[in-house]
């Protein structure tokens, strides 16, 4: 139990890490520009608590050796970005910009690849623990439980896990045929990732504010947790992927007393007991805290192909 | 909780999705209507005065917004922050990178094109940067300091010629005197930019060879604080 404690811990602790690891880019990025301006004599328009930043930013990297090296090392959002002189990118900005140009572009997916290796091997283990979005949605539904209090019971509204497929395919379908990609506009952790560079920033960040408001809204008051359930574009890309991962929860069926308490842990709102090899477990581990009898482990098996029951 | 998947749910599924794109679709037209672009520079009122003019190595327009994934990686290493990205506002155009010459020019560094991971910026070398082809460029002699000054040098001599007395000289246009900054900032200096034989740094523009980069309207700008007498011409539209 404490193993698995750890490992929740560790996912909160990457979870909040992310958020913070994007800010820092963006305020690299903006310190890069700083320097620029500094070195042909222009000063550059920065006040308030971002100055303070870039303060702490030029007392972290100035007395580097090589500090722009460092600086171009790290840029771009969770849609695509340099990290530490490896581009990363998302498969589903690969797949969409792939469908709507109607070209493929090794570069691009290249720096698709380390997501989506890892994602054979881990399953969706980039919602679980990367997704900065799922971190606020998994925040929003902290908040049922001020409805609870006061006594507004929040919607239970349930929808087929299926529909994110579908939008799967009808987006890549749409984008092949408007030839524009359309996931990008409203794709969670790229305008999550967006928002927090745009903030930064200074630009607008009207449209994107709406759409996140507008999905917290929904999930609070209609339908729990249903963008990652049965909305998510990227979720279900990721889903496909990591069908045959090798690691998956498993429950060992000797031990298990049918308590159904590792049910409401389970984030994508599946029963860990009997689905948890499905696409949808996202290998988060939260059920495993939550088994008082330690029926629920890991497995590291050969993949096998199992489909989830109704 | 354990329910039958079948036709209702697809169908279900199905008018959620639609329902979602419609809310975006709604969204979209209610913010192109009430929200403009970057709440830190107010952009002309007009749109139609809006250029659009991409980074180097952009691909032809809708070959660029397909390709495009709205990543900001080429906003980030844009060390002028000459590169700015469109807002959801902006229709088909959401999230991509736009020069605005009205604030600030390009250096041409091309190490956008390097970093974009989809191939909407075609990579370049900073040697190539005779073909980033951002746009071109158009000089209005009569709103020009040089072009001006030069003429009332011409006006003056034609005066004394023909036996007359020089005319007084207007104070502010004889303390702003010739220029020449544009040519002075131009990356392509004596190929898009040209000095006129006779003095006074009065500049002619060669659009064929100019890339667009801005830098001249960007100073041109500073020194007149007003329209520009030098400005860049977009090589694609709105559409």
């Amino acid at each position: 139990m404490k193993r698995h404690l750890a490992l929740q811990l560790a996912r909160r602790c990457v979870q909040a890490a992310v958020p913070l690891l994007l800010c820092s880019i963006v305020f690299m990025s903006l310190y890069a520009h700083y320097r620029a301006a500094h070195a042909v004599g222009d000063a550059m328009d920065v006040s308030g608590w971002r100055a303070q930043v870039l303060g702490w930013v030029h007392l972290a990297v100035d007395g580097l050796d090589d500090p722009q090296g460092l600086l171009d090392g790290f840029k771009g959002t969770l849609w695509s970005m340099r990290l530490g002189g490896a581009d990363i990118t998302d498969p589903l900005a690969a797949a969409e910009a792939t469908a709507a140009s109607r070209s493929w572009h090794w570069p691009l997916w290249l720096s698709a690849l380390p997501l989506m290796v890892s994602t054979l091997l881990l399953g969706k283990f980039y919602c679980s623990w990367i997704c900065p979005a799922y971190l606020l949605f998994e925040l929003g539904h902290q908040l049922r439980r001020l409805l609870r209090l006061a006594e507004i019971p929040p919607g239970r509204m349930r929808f087929s896990r299926v529909n994110k497929y579908l939008l799967l395919g009808v987006g890549l379908v749409a984008a092949l045929a408007m030839g524009l990609p359309i996931f990008s506009l409203f794709y969670p952790p790229a305008v999550t990732s967006r928002l927090l560079h745009a903030w930064i920033f200074g630009t607008g960040m009207t449209g994107m504010l709406i759409l996140l408001g507008l999905l917290l809204v929904f999930e609070l008051i209609v339908s729990p947790r249903w963008w990652c359930r049965s909305m998510c574009p990227g979720g279900a890309l990721f889903g496909l992927l990591g069908a045959l991962r090798p690691l998956r929860v498993r429950c060992l069926s000797a031990r298990c007393t049918g308590c159904g308490r590792c049910r409401p842990a389970c984030q994508v709102g599946i029963d860990p007991v009997c689905e948890s090899a499905s696409m949808e477990c996202d290998n988060c581990g939260a059920c495993l805290r939550h088994c008082p009898e330690g029926a629920l482990g890991w497995s590291l098996g050969i993949p096998r192909i199992s489909v989830s029951k109704p | 909780m354990k329910r039958q998947k079948g036709p209702k749910q697809v169908l279900r599924g199905a008018t959620s999705a639609l329902g979602l794109l419609a809310t975006i679709g709604a969204g979209q037209a209610l913010l192109s209507r009430h929200v403009t672009g970057y709440p830190l520079r107010p952009r002309p009122p007009d749109p139609s005065r809006r250029r659009l003019i991409r980074p180097p190595g952009a691909r032809a327009e809708p070959a660029f917004l397909a390709a495009c994934i709205r990543c900001t990686r080429c906003q980030d290493v844009c060390e002028p922050g000459a590169i700015r990205m469109l807002s959801e506002a902006d229709g088909q155009h959401y999230r991509t990178p736009v020069l605005d010459p009205a604030v600030k020019g390009c250096t041409i560094c091309m190490k956008c094109t390097q970093v974009c991971p989809s191939g909407a910026l075609q990579p370049m070398e900073p040697e190539e940067r005779e073909q980033a082809g951002m746009g071109s460029v158009t000089l209005r002699k009569e709103l020009c300091l040089s072009h001006k000054a030069l003429q009332l040098r011409d006006t003056q001599a034609l005066l004394v010629a023909s036996g007359g007395q020089a005319t007084e000289v207007d104070a502010e246009l004889e303390r702003r005197g010739p220029c020449g900054e544009c040519y002075m900032f131009c990356p392509l200096r004596d190929r898009a930019i040209v000095l006129l034989p006779g003095g006074f740094l009065a500049p002619t523009v060669n659009p064929d060879r100019c890339v667009g980069c801005g830098l001249c309207e960007e100073v041109c700008r500073m020194v007149l604080r007003a329209e520009p007498a030098i400005r860049v011409l977009a090589h694609r539209s709105w559409a």
